[in-house]
């Protein structure tokens, strides 16, 4: 299991360059655990927590990936290369994540929700 | 201006707001700096802009042994020079000028800066950074190519574990910027790769200007490089480098900087081609770069407590002490033990150990926190205001030539084997099984006890002459031994309490004296102190 670690709401700045490059936007994993930590009861804003059956965390880890340069790949332009699209999620997931600020869930029920930001695909 | 505090400790739980230094609970500490640069704390909307809320964010970091193995970006803050992140490690968890296991520290082993730095105006102070990847990004704090950020860097300690080949410390964008970049007490060592260095700098151009004061730099590829004009070295110390000074460009302004290799990189340089490492460091084979005691790298430097060319003003070394007379070169300046210059106002905790003397007039403001041992000897105007708590053992002598206050706490389990004497006035509390195996004893002072005794606490020893105790002695407490002449007992004797010892009752009784005992029947009766004979009052 993986815990993931996921902002809640975007971070902003005037400079769009650094918008895009330096800010977390709602459903990005900011950090991703194993299953040997303890969450607390009720995690605090601005970020959620979605513990993840089916996923160990190496394997969670590619979610912290920024989205680099094409060109340039020592320049990024994106924070987070995929995200959680919260939004999107079944009804009662996401009233129960939005309720409790965390859920237990599996791959299976989130796997088509991490998406490529780019591209829109799952990942 | 307001300042928003947050801590940050790997062995928090996930999820917690990051407003205590807790480890547990809806607001204990961020789990890794990143998440706490992550969250964006700005005081407002938390999009991470200081400048418009005015605010200056201190992300305070600490750990309870767990290294923080996530790397950080620090990028998307909106700040100015009075409204910006500053990074920087408790008094208690912080490195003392040697890498150190037990105090908080960022340990990478991917291709990425340690702290990568892309906002403006950020400060770190007393991080511990290892870098265990060769691929030439990799480094400790660093300003990347995608960053082009003035920033502070202070009392550092950046080591290779690995034959990387990035950098130390440094700034590596081409672009010129009109900003400063302040490297200053760091101690960088190990970059022995291919291209690597210990502190590089480059740009700077347009106004801008990279201050390199006092910071020592040991067994890299290059030590210190200039990239571009508008350098200014002083005090540096580079030893067992390749190439000790790399000037592409002629640094600014280089002077009092040390080096055993090549050549004065500007003005009073200081030859230590001579110098082995055992006469210029404390043990340079276990990675100690403090100087040792008549070390070659000792006052041979210039003081910069009031930079004369006024970029950058300080007066302590890597561990917080204060530099005096002629200054030393590199990050640490030598001060004989039993120097007057050392200031402990933070905390000792998670099992510090001072095996050598507290001596002179020191404060300790801080608190000694579990399982510290001081195992020497505290001698002369002592002054504790914190708490010994869990497990602190003080084995030597606490001797008190003058005032020794101890206003906390003495907790769980606590132990004080040695003897207090002198005028003491203990106004904390005598909790959960502490236990004062010794004498608390008087030179015909006063030693008041205003604090409680009670659950489980011993006091083994004798409690004489002129001793307040204003407090409530409690449930199973035990005193044993004598309690005589002028005790002034205002508080009550509860039920359970043990007094098995002469109970001497010369001085004053201050306010109504009141003893609990129990009936043959098992009922709980109180007995006044005026007439000294058991007087049922109820029971019950």
């Amino acid at each position: 299991m993986a815990i993931f670690l996921i902002r809640d709401s975007d971070r902003l700045h005037a400079d769009p360059v650094k918008d895009a490059r330096g800010c977390h936007k709602r459903g990005d994993i900011v950090a991703v655990f194993d299953d040997t930590q303890t969450v607390v009861d009720r995690p605090a804003p601005p970020f959620l927590v979605v513990q993840v059956t089916g996923v160990t965390k190496a394997q969670a880890e590619k979610y912290l990936d920024p989205e680099m340069d094409t060109v340039d790949p020592t320049v990024t332009i994106r924070r987070r290369k995929y995200g959680l699209a919260i939004d999107a999620l079944p009804p009662a997931i996401l009233t129960t994540l939005t309720t409790n600020r965390k859920i237990a869930v599996t791959l299976t029920q989130v796997r088509d929700y991490l998406r490529n930001k780019a591209t829109g695909q799952a990942g | 201006m307001a300042t928003l505090t947050r801590y940050v400790n790997p062995d928090a739980d996930v999820g917690g707001d990051g407003t205590t230094n807790a480890t547990t609970g809806a607001n204990c500490a961020y789990k890794s700096l990143s998440i706490a640069e992550a969250a964006a704390i700005d005081g407002g909307s938390n999009t991470g802009d200081l400048d418009t809320n005015n605010n200056l964010l201190h992300i305070i970091c600490e750990t309870g042994g767990t290294a923080d193995t996530t790397a950080v970006v620090v990028d998307g803050y909106t700040t100015s020079a009075t409204d910006y992140v500053h990074i920087y490690t408790s008094a208690s968890h912080r490195h003392a000028g040697v890498w150190d296991d037990a105090k908080y520290r960022l340990v990478l082993t991917s291709a990425v800066p340690c702290v990568d730095v892309r906002d403006n105006y950020l400060r770190v102070t007393g991080l511990q950074c290892s870098v265990g990847s060769t691929n030439s990004v990799a480094g400790g704090i660093f300003s990347s190519a995608s960053g082009n950020a003035p920033f502070l860097v202070d009392s550092c300690l950046v080591r290779a574990v690995v034959a990387a080949t990035g950098t130390g410390i440094g700034y590596a964008s081409a672009t010129v910027a009109a900003h400063q970049h302040t490297y200053v007490n760091n101690i960088v060592y190990g970059f022995t790769g291919v291209g690597a260095f210990g502190i590089y700098t480059r740009a700077n151009g347009a106004g801008g200007r990279a201050v390199v004061y006092n910071n020592t730099v040991y067994n890299c590829t290059t030590g210190f490089r200039s990239r571009d004009a508008n350098v200014v070295w002083k005090n540096n110390l580079a030893i067992g480098c390749t190439d000790a000074y790399l000037e592409t460009t002629a640094a600014e302004i280089a002077t009092y900087n040390a080096y055993d290799e090549g050549t004065d990189p500007g003005t009073n340089g200081i030859d230590l081609s001579g110098s082995s490492d055992a006469a210029i460091f404390t043990d340079a084979t276990v990675s100690n770069f403090t100087l040792v005691s008549g070390s070659t790298a000792a006052d041979v430097g210039v003081s910069l407590a009031s930079d004369s060319d006024g970029y950058y003003s300080f007066s302590t070394d890597i561990t917080g002490a204060t530099r005096s007379g002629t200054w030393d070169v590199g990050a640490d300046e030598y001060i004989a033990a039993g120097g007057a210059s050392h200031n402990l106002s933070g905390s000792l905790a998670d099992a510090s150990s001072i095996s050598g003397s507290l001596a002179g007039s020191k404060p300790i403001s801080g608190s000694l926190d579990d399982s510290s041992a001081i195992s020497a000897s505290v001698a002369v105007a002592r002054t504790v205001s914190g708490s010994l708590s869990s497990a602190c053992e003080i084995a030597g002598t606490l001797t008190l030539q003058g005032q020794v206050v101890l206003a906390g706490s003495l907790d769980s389990a606590s132990t004080i084997a040695a003897a207090l004497q002198g005028t003491k006035p203990l106004s904390g509390s005598l909790t959960s099984g502490s236990t004062i195996v010794g004498s608390l004893d008087t030179v015909g002072a006063q030693v008041a006890l205003v604090g409680s005794l009670s659950m489980l606490s011993a006091v083994s020893a004798s409690l004489g002459l002129s001793k307040g105790c204003a407090g409530i002695v409690v449930c199973s407490s035990s005193v044993d031994a004598t309690m005589r002449t002028a005790w002034a007992l205002s508080g009550a004797v509860s039920p359970q309490s043990a007094l098995s010892a002469v109970l001497s009752i010369q001085g004053q009784t201050g306010n109504p004296f009141r003893i609990f005992a129990v009936t043959d029947r098992g009922f709980i009766v109180e007995a006044t102190a005026r007439t000294f004979t058991f007087d049922y009052e109820k029971e019950g």
